[in-house]
């Protein structure tokens, strides 16, 4: 699929110059999501708070998939290893409790930028893209699942690990759920503006490029497997800080962290969001969340079902995303009744 | 030997085998500084290959190729790119997903001025379509494009495959007067298939056949020697 | 010697079977360039085939029989609905088929139950081999499937369906313009490779706890198999079966088998940046 809708490809001149669509509606939600501790109960803010770290991690692979159209199926590996990360070093190292969290934020986020150097290194300097690089980075994903279960006296096994403690930074512990909730908008935040910063510049613009054509992007000049490495590296790092930021918020990792099914859900949230959007994702996460629990409070084998429905609706009927496609119904809607009489 | 000497582009004994096939066999020629060359011959000749050869998309089975006094011939594509030689493929090939404007922004050096690009978007009778996305354009300007494209690289060598492909005649006419206008600048080889066009441009010719160049120098002698006549001119 | 021949044998079960299972993967690919991520679905079929079989009394023998017939109707059904639509669009087939698999996944589970089933194979005893005690079922797994696997090499060489087969993988355009019927060729490939992995999931059955994600290891397994050894062609499938089947034996004597496992598929990445196309390309 090619990375679904990209706002601004057909945007006049005017927006281009000022604040693209896209942005107004990431102020616009991050306003939103400010306010609400002031309407949500506390236990509410913890599920809330969880789910702007899922949106964070959404956010890191749309940053990758959204931008070079390359799918990653293995992003729930680089997620769980910073969540793995951040557990294994709370729990087996013993750390000043004041500067545990970052030990574990930095942990967690190099493992992962290495793993995905190293894998990165091997599969785009070695020319596999495309559909090839999705079977790798899915294998990759089971590789993970298999060391997490497997290698228990670290990772405890099939039960995961349980006492990771809430982010501690500078002497400050973010343990209320409105802390933690607000340190979760923090990350998203940051990780929003940086991402769109970075990527409504010339790198969205080479990165577009060499979607398009990579050969014509290195006859330009371009070290195209050199991009292409620092951004699913980026994006992993970010996926990795998500996923360390949630061990702490939730206490403990379990093997789903780095499963399959995180990596499959990851990609509907980016695609029911928009991918390349980048806000697309954040609000996809937020919607298909809420469908997760309508769906699995039915039966536990709903949910799967209705995701693979999902998969095969995605490309059958709407392959350019979901906004897009209702953006078209609308926009025919509105031309019908303008050409009726 | 002064700077000025030293030819910009020099091909060495460059051969390129595809299995048992021969495409380019023993090609030793040089380019100098700002001269226009075509290189003509019938298809399959190896010309496209031979361009091939030069910015590195295809590695060469023996020989070299020096651009100034540094061996490009086994250096990745990308850094022949960055070294100074631009290259438009026979096919038009743009970033279809990105406006006009945004194609030359990413050919372009970062710090390109929008002057610079302006002039481009002049050069190439772009300026009215700049904000158009490339997909949408048609195929003429696609190619007047990619040459844009490799002008804003801002080029020492610019290596044009059949340029004027599916122009029309006014279009084929522009373009033989820019890159009349790039001589003395840029060195420039260009394959052709349109003999009127290389006449027009009065340039140095090469003239490939089986991979081998079989006559070079001004359009004018190659037109009256008997060998190039037998294997391509003799054909029409 | 003594400790030899088991490993031998060891490392030919698992070979064995993913020959059968990625050779149907690699005419898939081949032929449609669908990169089908349901395939280690219809090595669950073949081996709930068996379970629904044993549990009304049939033998086994019955449900080798059945099985591939069932892999074939349900992967020609699935051929003709669904991924048909998605042959020019290689990340679109990854979707349609990744979706499919958990479907499949949720529909065999709820049919059958999230406890592993136990099947029994024939052939019960051991066999005394250079000095080793070796299952004697496991004996017969080899023997049947390297014979299943020449029987396709025949097939491919022989049968009009293999020359047709192997006419489209070369160049779809020129099969069609010597009269072969495209769709036809295609959705029966496809159903020929879904027949292969079920009947891989019969032999493999008795040998394991029948689950309904039993599919994915084999999955990633064969993948890399046709990854490795090159897409496309007969020997690429044998040498790629050899080196995943082998090696993952061979570590699993001296470390974890999920980390020999891991191990694998780690040096099959590294493989792939010096042999992008595989060892032995088509």
């Amino acid at each position: 699929m090619k990375a679904a809708i990209s706002q601004g490809r057909s945007a006049t001149p005017a927006t281009r110059r000022g604040l693209r669509p896209t942005t107004l509606v990431a102020i616009a939600t991050l306003v939103v999501l400010a306010a609400l501790p002031l309407f949500a109960k506390s236990y509410a803010l913890t599920s809330y708070r969880d789910v702007l770290l899922l949106a964070v991690f959404a956010l890191s692979l749309d940053i990758f998939w959204g931008r070079t159209g390359i799918l990653s199926f293995g992003h729930a590996t680089f997620f769980g290893l910073g969540a793995y990360g951040m557990a294994v070093v709370a729990i087996h190292f013993e750390i000043d409790p004041a500067w545990v969290s970052l030990a574990g934020l930095l942990f967690g986020v190099g493992l992962a930028a290495a793993v995905a150097t190293l894998v990165g290194y091997f599969i785009l300097y070695g020319g596999v893209r495309g559909a090839y690089f999705t079977i790798v980075t899915l294998a990759l994903t089971l590789i993970a699942h298999h060391v997490a279960v497997g290698w228990s006296d670290v990772t405890g096994g099939d039960s995961g690990l349980i006492g990771v403690p809430p982010i501690t930074l500078f002497g400050y512990a973010f343990i209320g759920s409105t802390e933690s909730y607000y340190l979760a908008l923090a990350v998203l935040t940051v990780a929003l503006f940086g991402s769109m910063r970075l990527l409504h510049g010339r790198l969205g613009l080479v990165l577009a490029a060499i979607r398009d054509s990579e050969t014509k992007a290195r006859t330009l000049g371009y070290r195209t497997d050199r991009t292409l490495l620092l951004t699913f590296v980026a994006s992993a790092s970010l996926a990795a800080l998500a996923g360390a930021v949630y061990a702490a918020g939730t206490g403990f990792v379990a093997p789903d962290f780095i499963a399959l099914l995180l990596s499959t859900e990851v990609i509907i949230w980016v695609a029911v969001g928009g991918s390349g959007t980048l806000i697309g994702p954040v609000i996809g996460t937020a919607i298909v969340w809420k469908l997760q629990q309508e769906i699995s409070s039915i039966s536990i084998a709903a949910w799967p079902i209705a995701l693979g429905s999902f998969f095969i609706l995605l490309v059958l009927v709407f392959p350019q995303g979901l906004p897009a496609y209702l953006l078209k119904k609308v926009r025919a809607l509105r031309s019908g009744k303008g050409a009726a009489p | 030997m002064t700077p000025a000497d030293i030819p910009v582009l020099a091909l060495d004994g460059v051969c390129r085998n595809f299995g048992a096939l021969r495409a380019v066999k023993d090609v030793t020629e040089s380019f100098q500084p700002g001269e226009l060359n075509c290189i003509i011959g019938p298809n399959g000749a190896g010309k496209s290959t031979l361009l091939d050869l030069i910015c590195g998309t295809l590695p060469v089975t023996s020989g070299s190729i020096a651009f100034g006094e540094e061996a490009i011939h086994g250096l990745p594509g990308d850094r022949i790119a960055r070294l100074g030689i631009a290259r438009k493929f026979q096919v038009p090939t743009v970033f279809e997903s990105l406006s006009v404007l945004e194609n030359l922004q990413v050919a372009a050096a970062p710090a390109a001025s929008a002057t610079e690009l302006e002039r481009i978007l002049g050069t190439t009778h772009l300026l009215d379509d700049r904000e158009v996305e490339a997909s949408a354009l048609p195929h003429g300007k696609k190619q007047w494009l990619e040459i844009g494209m490799a002008l804003a690289m801002q080029p020492r060598v610019l290596l044009l495959d059949e340029p004027t492909a599916g122009l029309s005649v006014d279009e084929t006419r522009d373009t033989a007067q820019f890159l009349s206008e790039l001589r003395g600048s840029v060195t420039v080889i260009v394959i052709e298939h349109d003999m009127a066009f290389v006449r027009d441009l009065a340039a140095r010719t090469l003239v490939l056949h089986l991979g081998e160049v079989i006559a070079s120098g001004d359009f004018a002698d190659i037109e009256t020697n008997d060998l190039v006549r037998d294997v391509y001119l003799g054909r029409k | 010697m003594e400790s030899f021949v088991p490993f031998a044998l060891n490392a030919l079960t698992l070979i064995s079977i993913l020959l059968i299972v990625s050779i149907g993967l690699a005419i898939i690919f081949g032929l449609m360039n669908v990169i089908n991520l349901a395939h280690g679905e219809f090595i669950t079929i073949g081996a709930f085939t068996l379970v629904a079989i044993q549990a009304v009394g049939g033998s086994f023998w019955l449900a080798l029989l059945a099985a591939p017939a069932v892999g074939y109707a349900i992967g020609f059904a699935l051929e003709k609905t669904l991924v048909v639509r998605v042959y020019r669009n290689p990340l679109h087939a990854i979707l349609v088929t990744w979706g499919l698999s958990l479907i499949i996944q949720q529909v065999i589970q709820l049919i059958f139950g999230p406890a592993p089933q136990r099947v029994v194979g024939p052939f019960p005893g051991f066999v005394t081999i250079a000095g080793a005690n070796y299952p004697a079922y496991r004996l017969f797994l080899i023997g049947f499937a390297l014979s299943v696997f020449v029987g396709v090499i025949l097939l491919f060489k022989k049968s009009r369906f293999g020359l047709d087969l192997r006419a489209s993988i070369q160049s779809t355009e020129m099969a069609s313009v010597m009269g072969v019927n495209a769709d036809r060729i295609n959705a029966q490939a496809f159903a020929f490779g879904a027949a292969l992995a079920a009947l891989a999931g019969v032999l493999l059955a008795p040998l394991t706890a029948v689950t309904a994600y039993m599919g994915i290891n084999y999955l990633a397994r064969s993948f890399f198999v046709v990854l490795v050894g090159g897409a496309g062609s007969i020997s690429g499938v044998a040498a790629g079966s050899g080196i995943i089947g082998g090696l993952e034996t061979a570590l699993s004597y001296q470390i974890p088998a999920t980390v020999a496992q891991a191990l694998v598929l780690i040096l099959a990445i590294v493989i792939l940046r010096f042999r992008p196309r595989g060892i032995l390309p088509s």
